[in-house]
């Protein structure tokens, strides 16, 4: 039975792809599936440093696909998890050292072995993006809630619907205050747009930061709101039905009623 | 007719290019050659404006007008596979002088002495209603899509900013209107855009183009608008049912 080949994607650079690639793959393993990421960013790798695996990186992709290394040898084991692993980028190669090919056939062989391959996928549309795409049979769109982004992320859901069907969306460093003093797009405005099933909804967290510098993604601090988003989404994934509850601030559950009553 | 929303900015088109223009009759846009002009002049003119149109003639069934011209074979030649070249679908030619009628009659192509004259023209066109072969789409349209149809477009989605659509006739969008539309190119001023939630980035009818006031575009009002040309500006209006 083969795996899930889901590609994190955004279009736009900054709004949490990585962040949600490392987060969803170690939540996913600590939900006991075997899961392989592949870092999509070669030039510019990132992945390894969120998971804190900097250090255990000898092979890459483009040594893979170049035949310089086994699959196997390029295979970087998580710290926390022996069901989780990585295939880190390369640091000094250009994005066309691996084609869309070589992307898909690496994806059919891991997708033999491991239940989720997660590949994250660097931003823009070019040829990074392309090859990413190729490996993939899913797609999750990761857009924090801004007009940028968001027209960004309406782009790549036009690029990707015809190959891989209706991508599922994630909106990141959602912030409430900013959403009710008018700041910021609102989860319906986001979703009026984009029009596509939402998948979760990650708040806004410092703690994300502080995870990312450290090298331990929030998914494995159960106390952080974003963690919690995290395990929610994983859980989706896996089939649980959790509803998107709304965001902390108060008014939250009013504010939907008076929608429905009043109109606006 | 009550004008409620008048946008500000109306910019003029440029001027045509002399040598070669196009004018959107109801069969099919016709293309005009000056006839005096060195034809090598003729085709350089429009092979630039073909480029810049951007495919938006392919398929499209067209008709060339040569005025007095007498064409000889080679330019013909030249010509036709300039047209070809962009996917052009040749109706007909009209050409006042005889030796011209001749050779395009001779390469296969039906021939007038003029251009129909109006009586025929609208019988043409009432074998030809107005949303005859409107392009349907079943589906909205998202940042980095365009569609371009020579005729009226109809489509049940939403028409998102980035998407654009350039329509010889009109545009119907039973959705939220957000992208650029262009309803009547080149020069249909007759044509209409309607909207369930008019919010277009820019809007053009025939050869006016509007830009909504800043400000103006956000949370538009959910009733069905419809924009038109009126007095040479482009209005807008709540639709109350019929155009």
């Amino acid at each position: 039975m083969g795996g899930r080949a889901i590609v994190v994607t955004s279009g736009k650079g900054g709004v949490g792809k990585t962040t949600a690639t490392a987060n969803i793959g170690l939540g996913l393993a600590r939900h006991d599936r075997k899961v392989v990421m592949i870092d999509g960013d070669i030039g510019l790798r990132n992945l390894d440093l969120i998971l804190g695996v900097e250090n255990r990186v000898v092979y890459n992709i483009v040594d893979v696909v170049s035949g310089r290394c086994q699959l196997r040898q390029a295979l970087v084991k998580d710290k926390r998890f022996s069901n989780l692993f990585l295939i880190p980028a390369s640091q000094v190669d250009q994005k066309d050292a691996v084609s869309a090919d070589q992307m898909r056939e690496l994806s059919a062989q891991l997708k033999e072995e491991f239940d989720f391959v997660l590949i994250d996928c660097p931003a823009g549309i070019e040829q990074g993006f392309r090859n990413a795409v190729a490996a993939a049979d899913e797609a999750i769109i990761v857009t924090t809630p801004d007009v940028s982004p968001v027209r960004d992320a309406d782009r790549v859901i036009g690029l990707l619907q015809s190959s891989l069907g209706d991508p599922q969306l994630i909106i990141n460093r959602m912030s409430m205050a900013m959403v009710r003093r008018g700041d910021m797009l609102d989860r319906q405005d986001v979703l009026d747009i984009l029009a596509i099933q939402l998948l979760g909804i990650v708040p806004e967290d410092e703690a994300v930061i502080i995870a990312g510098n450290k090298g331990s993604p929030v998914v494995l601090n159960g106390g952080s709101p974003s963690g919690k988003a995290y395990e929610r989404i994983v859980r989706r994934m896996l089939g649980e039905e959790i509803p998107i509850p709304e965001l902390n601030g108060h008014g939250g559950l009013v504010q939907r009623l008076g929608k429905i009553f009043f109109g606006s | 007719m009550g004008k409620v929303n008048v946008w500000v900015e109306v910019v003029v088109p440029q001027e045509g290019v002399p040598l070669f223009s196009i004018k959107g009759l109801k069969g099919g846009p016709i293309f005009l050659f000056d006839d005096q002009a060195s034809f090598s002049d003729v085709i350089a003119a429009v092979e630039e404006e073909l480029t810049r149109a951007n495919g938006f003639f392919r398929d499209s069934p067209i008709a060339l007008h040569f005025g007095g011209r007498v064409l000889h074979k080679e330019e013909w030649w030249q010509l036709k596979d300039t047209l070809h070249r962009e996917g052009l679908l040749l109706r007909y030619a009209v050409a006042s002088s005889s030796a011209s009628r001749d050779l395009l009659y001779k390469e296969g192509l039906p021939v007038r002495e003029n251009l129909l004259s109006t009586r025929e023209r609208k019988k043409d066109q009432e074998t030809a209603q107005q949303g005859d072969g409107a392009l349907y789409l079943r589906r909205g349209m998202r940042g980095g899509q365009k569609k371009v149809f020579d005729g009226d477009v109809v489509l049940v989605g939403d028409v998102n900013q980035g998407a654009e659509i350039i329509a010889g006739g009109d545009v119907v969008v039973m959705g939220t209107l957000r992208g650029v539309v262009h309803a009547g190119y080149p020069d249909n001023t007759k044509a209409v855009v309607v909207a369930l939630n008019f919010m277009p980035l820019q809007l053009r009818i025939g050869p006016l183009i509007a830009i909504p006031e800043d400000g103006q575009n956000h949370r538009g009002p959910l009733h069905p608008e419809v924009a038109r040309i009126f007095d040479e500006q482009i209005v807008i209006e709540p639709y109350k049912g019929k155009l």
